[in-house]
């Protein structure tokens, strides 16, 4: 029994951990005052984007500058569907009746802006999942814009560039929490999985991967719509946060900065995702804070506009100059070993057992 | 008979200052494998300088913006980019995005978030009647210089030893150091060629819109990005070609769209894009060696 | 041919049983019966270069077959034709009578047709365990069974000690027992190894033949195996195939190889 216990902790670590990362930021954020509270569930909602977005980009070494697009449809998607209907018939006269007249609860609007976000998914993941390097990282590009473009134009649905407002505000510190657990425990099992496995590997060569039987569009697909129920996650929790938006909130800059997140957390591990999240959020606050002026007893420093900006896109600069594969550099966090598993059996082999991607299991099996 | 050659000459325009972007930013990805997205932000500077000298005569304000941006495009790449040599392509990309983002934010420090008037030289807007077309004198003037540019260029690269140096890194970057061209000097000379261009466009720019703003460059840069990847990366005539195709059908799309369906014209766009990625996915001109052997 | 090469008078005659020495389940695997490899008439031109011409190659269960010839001589080519990794101008390639030309290298990889590549091309990033749990999961295995089998594979190849150390970290001849690991996992029925010993010293080489000598018995598969290392090739296999400029110069045994005057002028030397 206790053997048994042990070997899931082992197993689960690497989510464990972040798990508990994650408790102890919405944990700490819920005891700050209310401008605090807001901003950790900014940083909760960032970490199920980035989160979304290495599923993908992580697991597969693609870059893709669009997944945001599916931030936008989870997020139109909560708001079509949760707006009160009395509101609805003003805001959105024109929109079909079925839609009119519903009005979800939380959680069946997050599963339905998820499913939403896969449904559009499905729609372009064949072509996508073909393209490999900077041509797919264009072409979802391409989709990204196509969204935003149709977003600000198509008025009957998502009042073009005027504010969808309305939207009920139901993401509080502990829904966010959970949701993104939930997101966090998807990306971990996928990427433990046989399936996430075998896009690992495409990732690291793809003649290789060939030849060990695997179908790299395949796995890529699968990787991609489970990215788009992620990402279309955060966009609903996105909605239920702000409460109004328009599509520019899901275009280049959130793009950006969530990939700016996951490189410098480290794209090749989960935990480099969550970490970078977490980390460049919470000094994006910190800047923020200092660029509304900052008092050190009678030296008054004024802030300015765009300097918690510098101070964000430097620190990205530097995080990847001293650390090209990320703060985690593709590791997770693992339990140290113990010491008959460390042995090593080659020369080449070198330390740093506390952190290895590695499955301690390994012999066990 | 008459609106067709006005068209004709909005699209080779929009081509021609496409063509000028993509080749900007293809001279820097042939060589060293990095998609410069801060290449709009030398256009921005670009734009700030002429805003900046606006007093001075003319001629002085456009060398003003020419040395400036050079000598940016310079910086850029010994400040920024020689660190990371050897850089995996996404960590080479977030590190041109976080560059490109600090310096919209410095400009936004600087100059401040709102747009600053430019005015350059009457002669851009004036309108020249040819029969029954008219254009205005800044189209003739951006297909001229981007003709005389690409001409200039492809001289450069065919006599001088810096061109063929050029030609061979972009070819093959390993191989090429090993017979001795000198890599740092290399990659200064394209980030130069970059930053002339650069400077030239956001003369072009400006003459257009008459403004300068921190996030000028942005659009512009994704512009680049798209004629270079579905021109063919790694091919300097691809990304021109790319650039002009992409002008040419915007200018078409905006004719024929009916007016319902207008305003989703970029979509369409990029929607041609995505097709040409998939039936091209190496690009319309396709670089041999491109191929990974087995 | 020592004892430990052969494996019986002709890998035609394995039956069976001689696939049995694996521990592990082998649900859609060849279950050593017959069967065949045949490329016929093999031509491949790149831009009016032909890389090889009229290549005709059979291979059994349970037979080495080494592949040499210098330098440029389209062994990889012929492997890459074989494997689905190039795209043949003229000729076959079946299984069992059945055609596979047109199949995608990974569609050929799950009906037992394997190869290694020159230089490992390891999955750097992954464990060392992960890279040979990779085979198993390819070919449709589930994670729990993909890993049972990865560690008896790292076991065969004597490598469970590495396995959890990150594939990038590893020796160059620890790596070239893991890509051998790697391929045992796939259940190959055609194992195409391309200079598996490549970068070896003469302990490392001899220790990596001692497994691949194996592989027949062990696996019941058919091995081709590209090497330059003539110790090898004439104490392993059963047949030669002998390249030269594209073109087949000599089969036989590798005492008639050795004799072979053509083989001598090409390849060998005095």
């Amino acid at each position: 029994m206790k053997k048994n216990g042990e070997k899931f902790l082992r197993a689960g670590w690497p989510a464990i951990s972040l798990i508990g990362i994650l408790v102890v930021v919405a944990v700490v954020g819920a005891n700050l005052n209310p401008v605090n509270q807001r901003h950790t569930i900014e940083i909760l909602i960032n970490v199920v984007l980035v989160v979304g977005l290495y599923v993908f980009a992580g697991n597969s070494g693609v870059l893709s500058f669009g997944q945001m697009s599916f931030m936008s449809i989870g997020a139109y998607t909560t708001a079509l569907f949760t707006i009160p209907v009395i509101q609805k018939a003003f805001l959105l006269p024109s929109l079909p009746g079925f839609i009119g007249s519903a009005e979800l609860a939380p959680i069946p609007a997050a599963l339905l802006a998820g499913a939403m976000a896969v449904v559009f998914g499905l729609i372009i993941v064949f072509p996508i999942s073909r393209l490999s390097g900077l041509a797919a990282a264009l072409a979802m590009f391409a989709v990204l814009v196509i969204v935003y473009q149709v977003g600000i134009n198509w008025e009957a649905v998502t009042r073009g560039t005027r504010t969808m407002l309305g939207v009920p505000i139901n993401t509080t510190i502990w829904s966010a929490l959970a949701w993104t657990i939930i997101c966090v425990l998807i990306a971990f099992a996928y990427q433990r999985s046989s399936s996430g496995l075998r896009l690992r590997a495409t990732r690291e060569d793809e003649f290789a991967a060939k030849a060990a039987a695997i179908s790299i569009p395949r796995e890529r697909a699968i990787a991609f719509l489970i990215s788009a129920f992620v990402v279309g996650i955060g966009g609903y929790l996105y909605a239920q946060f702000q409460g109004a938006f328009t599509p520019a909130a899901f275009y280049t800059h959130v793009t950006f900065l969530t990939i700016a997140m996951l490189v410098v957390g480290g794209q090749r591990s989960l935990a480099g995702a969550v970490v970078g999240a977490v980390t460049v959020s919470i000094l994006s606050f910190l800047f923020n804070s200092i660029e509304n002026g900052v008092s050190a007893g009678p030296i008054h420093f004024a802030g300015r506009d765009g300097l918690s900006d510098t101070a964000l896109a430097a620190f990205i600069l530097l995080a990847l100059l001293f650390r090209r594969d990320g703060i985690m550099r593709g590791r997770e966090f693992e339990l140290r070993r113990p010491g008959w598993m460390r042995r090593s059996g080659g020369g080449a082999v070198g330390g740093k057992p506390a952190v290895a991607n590695t499955d301690p299991q390994a012999k066990e099996a | 008979m008459t609106a067709l050659i006005q068209h004709a000459i909005d699209a080779v325009s929009l081509g021609s200052l496409y063509a000028l972007l993509a080749l900007g930013v293809a001279m820097i990805f042939g060589i060293m494998n990095l998609l410069n997205f801060a290449y709009g932000e030398l256009i921005m500077i670009g734009a700030y300088s002429l805003y900046v000298s606006r007093d001075l005569p003319w001629p002085v304000q456009l060398a003003v913006c020419l040395i400036v941006v050079i000598a940016a495009s310079l910086a850029m790449d010994r400040l920024a980019f020689r660190p990371f040599r050897g850089a995996s392509a996404p960590v080479l990309l977030v590190t041109s995005f976080a560059l490109s983002f600090a310096l919209q934010s410095l400009a936004t420090v600087i100059f401040g978030s709102r747009a600053k008037g430019v005015s350059l030289p009457s002669f851009f807007d004036e309108s020249i009647t040819i029969g029954s077309v008219s254009f205005s004198s800044l189209n003739l003037v951006t297909v001229v210089l981007v003709i005389v540019l690409v001409g200039g260029l492809a001289t450069f690269l065919r006599q001088t030893t810096v061109g063929v140096q050029m030609r061979a890194a972009a070819e093959n970057f390993t191989t090429a150091r090993l017979v001795g061209v000198k890599a740092d000097r290399v990659i200064a000379v394209a980030f130069a060629l970059s930053g002339f261009s650069a400077a030239v466009a956001a003369i072009l720019i400006v003459a257009q819109r008459g403004t300068a703003t921190p996030t000028l460059g942005v659009s512009p840069v994704l512009i680049a990005f798209v004629a270079t990847i579905i021109g063919g990366l790694g091919s300097l005539y691809g990304a021109a070609f790319g650039g002009m195709l992409l002008g040419v059908l915007t200018v078409v799309l905006q004719v024929v769209l009916p007016d319902s369906l207008a305003p989703y014209r970029e979509a369409f766009l990029y929607a041609g894009v995505i097709v040409v990625l998939l039936a091209r996915p190496q690009g319309l001109v396709v670089v041999k060696a491109l191929f990974e052997r087995v | 041919m020592d004892a430990e090469g052969d494996p019986g008078s002709h890998g035609r005659l394995t039956v069976g049983a001689t696939a049995g020495i694996s521990t592990a389940p082998r649900p859609d695997g060849p279950g050593g019966v017959g069967g065949r490899l045949r490329a016929a008439g093999i031509k491949v031109q790149f831009q009016g270069l032909t890389a090889i011409d009229d290549v005709s190659c059979d291979l059994y269960p349970g037979e080495i077959v080494g592949l040499i010839g210098p330098n440029g001589a389209g062994k990889t080519t012929f492997v890459n034709v074989l494997s689905g990794f190039q795209e043949a101008t003229e000729g076959s390639v079946a299984v069992d009578d059945t055609e596979i030309g047109d199949l995608s290298p990974e569609a050929r990889a799950k009906l037992g047709v394997v190869r290694t590549f020159q230089g490992a091309r390891l999955f750097t990033n992954l464990t060392v365990i992960e890279n040979a749990e990779v085979s198993g999961v390819g070919i449709g295995l589930k994670r729990g069974a993909a890993r049972q089998r990865a560690v008896e594979m790292l076991e065969a190849v004597g490598m469970t000690e590495l396995a959890g150390a990150r594939a990038g970290d590893i020796t160059t001849g620890q790596e070239r027992r893991l890509q051998v690991a790697r391929a045992m996992a796939m259940e190959p029925r055609y194992l195409f190894l391309d200079e598996p010993a490549a970068g070896l010293n003469e302990e490392e080489t001899d220790e990596l033949i001692e497994v691949i000598e194996q592989l027949p018995r062990r696996l019941g598969c058919g091995v081709l195996l590209i090497e330059h290392d003539m110790r090898v090739i004439m104490g392993s296999c059963d047949r030669i195939v002998v390249l030269d400029q594209g073109k087949v110069i000599k089969v036989g045994t590798p005492a008639e190889v050795r004799s072979d005057q053509r083989v001598i002028d090409a390849y060998l030397g005095s």
